[in-house]
């Protein structure tokens, strides 16, 4: 059960002279939710994207199911990228696709399935995230901000990925609808044994959902529990996980 | 047994493709289908061919054995759901044994999904609906001249209070607008207007030559670049140039928001955005007509020189002969009109833009088709009422 689905080792990247991260490590099984937060600056999104591959990191090795990607060729990447979906942060719906062509167009293009297959897979997916039905044939800007989110990882579970990337998901989203967000990304993961990977500053979801909390700090990564995390004397970390807004929800002072 | 193998999908797989499911045939009336290896998303279009293509005539009785199914997706786990109600609609009796824990929470999750309804919207397009879009599109495009008009009209109030009230107008922003309007064109409108002398000039005293008259060539290209080619190539240039940007940039402005903004500080966008522009474009436009008129003068000239073989002095006295001042003034006093057009159009239809990023591209190029489109509209009227004034 326990195989890492992802692995970092050794991560380094820098933007010109600064150093952002020097040398992470850390990795995710199947089926666990890892949280991913940091002040502002500290290379959240850097991260994300050098994962993914839409950055070469400076040093340092991105394993895949045991596969490096960082020292493959492009086309080569394009194959593997297959194998996790992505819900960016404002959703990056394309903007002239109905939800369902948003869904459908990994299925025919990456796949080649057909064109009405491919729209009643599409049609699972959107139902499956819980959007309403007659969401399928609207364009990306009659949605609501749920319903983006909604639609956006709709997107990402097209091809049936064993590992999603999460940006901030809960984002904008008022508590009702942020709750409604994190069980469902919570059950995915159950069900489906999904391996997530979540920037947020949502601490209701680091509580909630999240298995292990991965902070970015010092240009170093420090992952553990919940429980690891609030026992941590270094002061940036003391400050997030002890401030009002943290205590409030442990139900503290 | 008879083994049922993937089909080909004629694309670029060369491994031998694994089985995906075996099926056998008991009895007449029954039917068992072995799952094996992977079921994923890559699969999916030769899952749903294999399935189809069981022969399921006189069957009454399906087994369904996922025993050595080794992973199943959502995707894959569809099909075989859909395969199954399918069947089921048919009275055929179902068995289902071997799928593991796993396998099976996939398929139930897919079943939990698949009883909500849909509707598959259809689109059928008859000779109504033509008839329905024609109408349409005529509605719209007498709407939006409308909106011009209302526009205009907006604007000329606006005009006269801050005439009345110059605070209003904001001429740091005017200055910008004419650096970037007309300033900027210069060298493109200049080298147009150079070009297209020759190109007239080239082809006129070709023409000309063959009844003896090529030395008229200078009147015909003197007097078309000033009457009517430099203003409209002048123009064309402006509203491809700058006429999509105001649309583009108020656009995205709208998007962003920015323009509501605005609205909360109680500024007025016509103020801060409309304005500036339109008066920029008013300035820019005839001051790039005068430019395109000299530099294709002197591409005249030029080419003059070269086919006709006339001195400066012959082509300033010959110029002299053709030309007065009415041709000069014709040509540039539709300068500011067409520039009004190019403003105006620019403007309102960055205004038009609602929410999507995609309708900033569409509202862009709505702006320099419907400018261009109105220029040689209003030089077709401006051409009729000269006429008529005998100028």
């Amino acid at each position: 059960m326990n195989l890492p689905v992802i692995e970092v080792r050794g991560l380094v990247n820098t933007f010109g002279n600064q150093i952002v991260h020097d040398g992470l490590d850390f990795s995710v099984n199947k089926g666990e939710i890892m949280g991913v937060v940091g002040g502002s600056g500290t290379g959240k999104s850097v991260l994300l994207r050098s994962i993914i591959g839409l950055q070469r990191p400076k040093a340092g090795a991105v394993l895949v199911e045991g596969h490096d990607i960082t020292h493959i060729r492009d086309w080569e990447l394009l194959e593997v990228q297959k194998l996790w979906g992505v819900l960016f942060q404002s959703g990056a719906l394309f903007s002239s696709l109905t939800v369902r062509q948003n869904v459908a167009l990994p299925l025919q293009e990456c796949i080649g399935v057909s064109h009405r297959l491919a729209d009643e897979l599409a049609r699972v997916k959107i139902n499956l995230v819980g959007l309403p039905l007659d969401a399928c044939n609207k364009y990306p800007g009659e949605l609501s901000g749920g319903m983006v989110k909604r639609a956006g990882l709709a997107r990402a579970l097209a091809l049936d990925p064993k590992v999603l990337f999460l940006d901030e998901p809960t984002a904008g989203l008022d508590p009702i609808s942020a709750d409604a967000f994190d069980k469902l990304i919570h059950e995915l993961s159950l069900s489906l044994g999904l391996a997530i990977v979540m920037i947020t500053h949502d601490l209701n979801s680091l509580y909630s959902i999240c298995d292990r909390i991965a902070v970015l700090v010092d240009k170093k990564i420090r992952i553990g529990t919940l429980e690891d995390h609030l026992h941590d004397n270094h002061p940036w970390i003391r400050e997030y996980f002890h401030g009002a807004r943290s205590n409030a929800l442990l139900g503290k002072g | 047994m008879i083994s049922v193998k993937r089909q080909s999908d004629g694309q670029n797989r060369h491994e031998m493709k694994p089985i995906l499911a075996s099926v056998s045939f008991p009895s007449e009336r029954e039917v068992v289908i072995e799952l094996h290896n992977h079921w994923t998303v890559h699969e999916v279009e030769d899952i749903s061919q294999l399935l189809r293509n069981i022969g399921l005539k006189d069957i009454s009785r399906i087994t369904i054995d996922g025993s050595d199914l080794q992973a199943v997706d959502l995707s894959a786990a569809w099909t075989m759901i859909e395969f199954v109600r399918r069947l089921s609609l048919r009275n055929v009796e179902i068995i289902k044994r071997g799928c593991n824990e796993e396998h099976l929470g996939i398929f139930n999750i897919v079943r939990s999904v698949e009883s909500m309804p849909f509707e598959r919207k259809l689109y059928f397009g008859s000779v109504k609906d033509m008839f329905v879009h024609i109408g349409r599109s005529s509605l719209l495009a007498v709407k939006s001249l409308l909106d011009l008009q209302t526009f205009f009209g907006q604007f000329c109030i606006t005009l006269l209070d801050t005439i009345k009230n110059p605070t209003r107008l904001r001429f740091r922003s005017v200055v910008y607008h004419i650096n970037e309007i007309g300033l900027r064109a210069i060298p493109i409108v200049s080298l147009l207007a150079f070009l297209i002398s020759i190109v007239l000039g080239y082809q006129g005293a070709q023409q000309l030559k063959r009844f003896g008259a090529d030395i008229f060539t200078i009147n015909l290209v003197s007097i078309s670049l000033l009457r009517e080619m430099a203003v409209i190539v002048t123009s064309i240039i402006v509203a491809g140039r700058s006429g999509s940007a105001f649309a583009a940039k108020i656009g995205v402005m709208k998007i962003n928001q920015e323009i509501d903004a605005l609205h909360t500080f109680g500024l007025d966008p016509f103020d801060l955005l409309i304005m500036p522009r339109i008066l920029a474009i008013l300035i820019a436009l005839p001051a790039l007509t005068l430019i395109a008129d000299f530099v294709g003068l002197f591409g005249t000239m030029f080419i003059s020189s070269q086919m006709l073989h006339v001195s400066t002095a012959e082509f300033l006295s010959r110029l002299h002969e053709a030309v007065d001042i009415s041709t000069f003034v014709v040509g540039l006093v539709k300068a500011p009109f067409f520039a009004l057009l190019i403003g105006m159009t620019g403007c309102l239809q960055g205004l038009e833009v609602k929410s999507s990023s995609e309708e900033v591209g569409m509202r862009t190029t709505a702006a320099v088709v419907q400018s261009i489109f109105l220029i040689i509209l209003a030089d077709a009227a401006f051409s009729v009422l000269f006429t008529w004034m005998g100028v």
